[in-house]
């Protein structure tokens, strides 16, 4: 990367034309460096202020794409205590990581240790790129890569009623990438959205109660061996954590 | 070695002008003008060896590309104390004995500094997951949280005169 060009923009508009330019966007960089991309630039988005906005509206909480993990945890935190974004941010790499990964970057590169694929997957999450006003469901977006490829993540919002749930990520050590994620969030009493990051296929979303879920992961999902962890053992252990993630689905005390 | 970036950074308060490769980490900018004290260890981001104080917060400088720092203010142990004056944090740390080989001392006196400006009581919870990501494979951390502990008192008697 020595012929590498860095811009630093102040405003979404001038990073659209960076991106449409072939440019690839620089939050936190973490994904960048370990990933070792030959790229031919990068602009820094933490300069334009509505990447790094936070807030509470109406409809959900809107994070900017510069957001880094540990701000967003906590924003998230406060608007509602225990629920299953901040759970998982706040579990996921390091202290000095979560204070450098950022939402935009983790939902553009989507890596499938990811820790907030799942909760933003279950919580139906609805992102906005940059240039649109149309919110595009983050489900649909993590399983189309040319969407992934072609837009500029801008912001991402969370409704805060479909937050509240439980999550689990599966690791030999709490410093570890996660074999799968895991995250329910619960709608009623009788209705759930449960996601799975780390599948065979990626993402999967299953809905409805409990025993309909439960049986349907149990048919449909596979992984692939791994870490001298067979194919069954991961099915088995991801089912047996999601049935145990259920009593706790949205309780009032979490 | 065309394409270089010469950028201003705050270095424990002074200001600096540093010239590097677009690609270079934060950690080697530092290191290759003089600033030692800021360990290398596992350039993956695990250590916690090269932990640095950004903008207020602990961050891995091999995981942070120096450009993307521009301007920004950093902080590396030196900017606490040394030998003859120290830090209530590295007094507590040496009179707790959560010191061996020294090599990821300076990152964990940073996340240390960090956690107290931020929370001057903590539990031992609280010290454990601000200090998650910095290894030590000498002390078995029981040292360190009682030095994260003996630390904040320290602190917290200095602020109460």
């Amino acid at each position: 990367m020595n012929d590498l060009k860095w811009f630093f923009p102040e405003s979404g508009s001038e990073c659209l034309n960076l991106f449409n330019d072939g440019f690839q966007p620089h939050a936190g960089g973490t994904f960048l460096i370990k990933t070792s991309l030959k790229l031919s630039g990068l602009f820094d988005i933490n300069s334009v202020a509505d990447y790094k906005i936070l807030k509470n509206t109406d409809t959900g909480i809107v994070l900017g794409s510069a957001v880094s993990y540990t701000d967003a945890a906590s924003f998230l935190h406060a608007a509602s205590p225990g629920n299953i974004i901040s759970v998982a941010l706040s579990q996921a790499a390091s202290t000095p990581l979560r204070n450098r990964i950022s939402i935009g970057g983790s939902i553009a590169s989507s890596p499938k240790w990811s820790d907030i694929t799942a909760p933003l997957a279950a919580s139906g999450a609805v992102l906005r790129f940059e240039g649109s006003s149309e919110d595009i469901d983050y489900a649909v977006y993590s399983a189309d890569r040319k969407m992934r490829k072609n837009n500029l993540v801008s912001s991402v919002s969370v409704p805060l009623d479909s937050i509240k749930g439980s999550y689990y990520r599966f690791t030999f050590t709490g410093f570890d990438y996660p074999t799968f994620t895991l995250a329910v969030s619960k709608r009623s009493d009788d209705f759930f959205v449960c996601a799975v990051n780390g599948a065979r296929d990626g993402l999967r979303v299953f809905k409805g109660n409990s025993d309909a879920v439960i049986a349907e992961a149990s048919q449909t999902l596979s992984f692939n061996s791994e870490r001298g962890m067979s194919e069954d053992y991961i099915l088995s252990r991801a089912i047996s954590e999601l049935r145990r993630l259920f009593p706790k689905g949205g309780a009032d005390d979490e | 070695m065309n394409n270089l970036l010469s950028l201003d950074f705050t270095v424990n308060g002074k200001s600096e002008t540093f010239t590097f490769k677009p690609d270079a980490s934060l950690l080697t900018v530092l290191r290759d003008n003089g600033r030692t004290e800021v360990h290398n260890g596992c350039e993956t981001g695990d250590c916690g060896s090269c932990v640095v104080i950004l903008n207020g917060k602990t961050v891995n400088s091999c995981m942070v590309l120096a450009a993307s720092a521009k301007g920004g203010d950093i902080l590396t142990v030196k900017a606490l104390g040394d030998i003859y004056n120290p830090h209530p944090i590295q007094r507590a740390f040496a009179e707790s004995g959560a010191v061996q080989c020294g090599f990821c001392t300076p990152g964990q006196v940073l996340s240390t500094y960090a956690l107290l400006l931020e929370n001057p009581d903590p539990d031992v919870e609280q010290i454990k997951k601000a200090l998650d990501g910095n290894i030590c494979r000498c002390t078995g951390y029981k040292k360190i949280i009682e030095a994260v502990l003996m630390a904040g008192r320290l602190m917290r008697e200095a602020d109460n005169g």
